[in-house]
């Protein structure tokens, strides 16, 4: 089959395998490389998207519904018409899959006669399956959907009170007027947060959050959707229909508004490791080129044969270029092949990169996600630096006078 | 014989004991807040105050501080440590302001924060009167505490955004002289304690030369101030009471 190429394609193939040793180390280097930058491209992809949706489950909701202090400081009749009427309009709307009713205020644990500040969530156990499926309980349990005077406590703030589950603590904070209001309570379990965003967070019942915050309604509603993509378009039509004021003591947003950190702290890593992986690149790159320059030097007779043949400068040029395009191409491919199997595997498994590392990713499992945008990325990249690199010294090779290259060979 | 009969009457008098005289009803609620704000804690008094937070027993912070004090506002001057020197706290009778004198700042304080990270709010240095912020709920009541017989005070607050839903006010039954104040939250939980002693009389009227401040919360947290220097007459004018003059 490879001799019903035409003449160059054919003589470039035959080339790749007279050095093979060189060949496979050249090709490693771009292999290792090109699969290496979709790998971090897929872990950059994963981490955005789980530290997003870390938040969208723990802090926002695709849509969020906040009530400011006037508010909630205002006429109870007039709050319950206010957040019956919200309420309304998005279980109306298709888009919508559930809404979940929070409150959500700073209060201090006390335990053991020692404090930790908290940022208390209120919830309802049974419509916040996605809180609990983010986090890893470490001892005890979460939230019973019938638990009325426990809390849910992070890693770190159980340690900083000496507290496990079953110990007794009181939880203070302030009421919806800004008066001191304490509340005994028990903790049910102790979690390890997902994310960074989690870390501070304390649950407790929705009831005992009310009790403590001393309010009749909700301080939030998370709505959440058939996929966070719906948000803006759901975001619209409740801006049109409910018509809050810009400003006003109710508001109303996506999550883009509170997972603008998470968003942040992605793309710096995401940044940053492919920054490093494309100097990789880069490197075997170069080394590509040095081994072209080899390569030219070592062949001067033949290309001096085949210019004196009648072969142009640019068909032999373009032989050797093709030859590195071919090793690349080969090289990306199994390199590609290689990080991305590797990639779905981890994607499953998930990375576990331990708690110091988690405070530079905002997590401590990471989840590549391969995307085709990545694998065309990592592809071309692959593929063209390479070729890039081969074009100076091919252009060398071209330009030698077939005379002086027969020479040497003599 | 008619002069006999008042003379026996006159020594009867004298010898025979008459009906006991009658006890002096014990002091209403509105008696005891009314003594408590404006007789023990003048409307206008000057004093200086020596503070000392602890926590776990030693020794943790340590303020020197000079209060003036006129009708519905109150100053307090830092004079210890040092590097407090010049640092200035006002109630103006609206709103609570510390002058920074190393930034020239002023900043709005807010009622519930710690003062200066000790036990004691904001509110508890600052505040003018018991009556003005809270209101009396129900009849003053005995009370026996620590094996002492005081009279019980229930206190309420009047705006819900006060930092003490309620105040329990412990007196001297006698005296009215304030020994206890047990300050509890919205859910009735007691989260403070502050004690009374040394009880001096000063300018005629009686006075605590020591007030300790329990953290009921957390054991071994409390702020111990000292009074000394008082002056129920002191010259002061309202201009001292302002933002200017606390920016000077």
């Amino acid at each position: 089959m490879i001799f019903s190429l035409p003449p160059i394609p054919r003589m470039a193939l035959q080339n790749l395998g007279r050095h093979r040793v060189r060949s496979l180390l050249v090709g490693a280097g771009v292999a290792l490389s090109a699969g290496l930058l979709f790998l971090v491209l897929s872990v950059g992809e994963g981490i955005r998207n789980q530290l997003v949706q870390s938040v969208v489950d723990a802090e926002s909701g695709a849509v969020g519904v906040r009530f400011g202090g006037d508010f909630l400081r205002s006429d109870d009749a007039a709050q319950k018409a206010g957040l019956d009427r919200i309420t309304a309009h998005f279980e109306a709307d298709p888009a919508v899959t559930g809404i979940r009713r929070r409150v959500s205020t700073r209060a201090v644990l006390v335990a053991n006669d020692r404090t930790a500040d908290v940022q208390l969530k209120g919830i309802e156990p049974a419509a916040e399956r996605a809180v609990r499926g983010g986090m890893e309980m470490r001892a005890g349990a979460f939230l019973a959907p019938d638990a009325t005077a426990d809390v849910v406590v992070s890693e770190a703030t159980a340690k900083r009170l000496g507290v496990k589950p079953g110990d007794a603590c009181v939880l203070m904070g302030q009421t919806r007027h800004g008066s001191v209001n304490a509340l005994d309570c028990r903790v049910a379990g102790v979690f390890r947060g997902a994310s960074r965003f989690t870390s501070g967070a304390a649950y407790a019942p929705y009831g005992l959050a009310a009790s403590l915050h001393d309010t009749p309604t909700p301080t939030e509603l998370l709505v959440d959707l058939q996929s966070l993509e719906q948000a803006p378009a759901v975001y619209g039509r409740a801006a049109a229909a409910l018509r809050l004021p810009e400003g006003g003591p109710v508001r109303l947003g996506t999550y883009r508004t509170r997972t603008g950190m998470a968003s942040s702290i992605a793309s710096v890593n995401s940044v940053s490791m492919t920054v490093i992986v494309l100097c990789l690149l880069l490197i075997a790159a170069v080394g590509i080129s040095t081994a072209v320059v080899n390569n030219v030097n070592e062949r001067t007779p033949e290309l001096g044969t085949l210019l004196a043949l009648g072969f142009s400068r640019r068909q032999v040029g373009g032989l050797i270029v093709l030859e590195t395009a071919l090793l690349a191409l080969a090289a990306t491919a199994a390199g590609l092949a290689l990080f991305g199997g590797a990639a779905l595997l981890l994607g499953r498994s998930g990375v576990d990169v331990g708690e110091a590392a988690s405070l530079a990713f905002g997590m401590r499992v990471l989840r590549p996600e391969p995307t085709l945008a990545a694998l065309g990325t990592a592809f071309c990249l692959g593929l063209a630096l390479p070729i890039l690199f081969s074009l100076l010294p091919a252009r060398r090779g071209a330009r030698m006078n077939p005379i002086d290259a027969l020479r040497t060979a003599v | 014989m008619p002069i006999l009969t008042p003379l026996i009457m006159a020594l009867a008098a004298a010898l025979v004991p008459g009906p006991a005289p009658a006890a002096a009803p014990p002091p209403t609620a509105e008696e005891i807040v009314e003594f408590v704000d404006n007789r023990v804690f003048s409307q206008t008094m000057s004093y200086r105050i020596s503070m000392t937070s602890y926590r776990g027993g030693q020794a943790h912070r340590q303020y020197g501080m000079q209060v003036y004090k006129r009708g519905p506002m109150l100053r307090i001057d830092f004079q210890d440590p040092a590097v407090e020197r010049g640092r200035r706290v006002l109630n103006d009778g609206r709103d609570l302001w510390m002058f920074l004198a190393r930034t020239s700042r002023t900043i709005r304080l807010a009622n519930r924060q710690s003062f200066m990270g000790t036990d004691a709010s904001n509110q508890d240095l600052l505040r003018i009167s018991l009556a003005r912020d809270y209101q009396i709920d129900g009849a003053a009541q005995p009370r026996t505490v620590d094996g002492q017989a005081l009279t019980l005070v229930r206190l309420r607050a009047r705006d819900p955004a006060t930092s003490y839903d309620r105040i329990d006010l412990y007196v001297d039954p006698a005296s009215k002289v304030p020994r206890m104040q047990e300050f509890l939250t919205v859910s009735g939980r007691a989260v403070k304690r502050v004690r009374y002693d040394r009880v001096g009389d000063v300018g005629g009227a009686p006075f605590p030369a020591r007030v300790t401040i329990e953290n009921l919360l957390v054991r071994g947290g409390q702020t111990v101030l000292e009074y000394d220097r008082v002056d129920r007459a002191p010259d002061l004018t309202a201009a001292f009471f302002t933002l200017a003059a606390l920016r000077r």
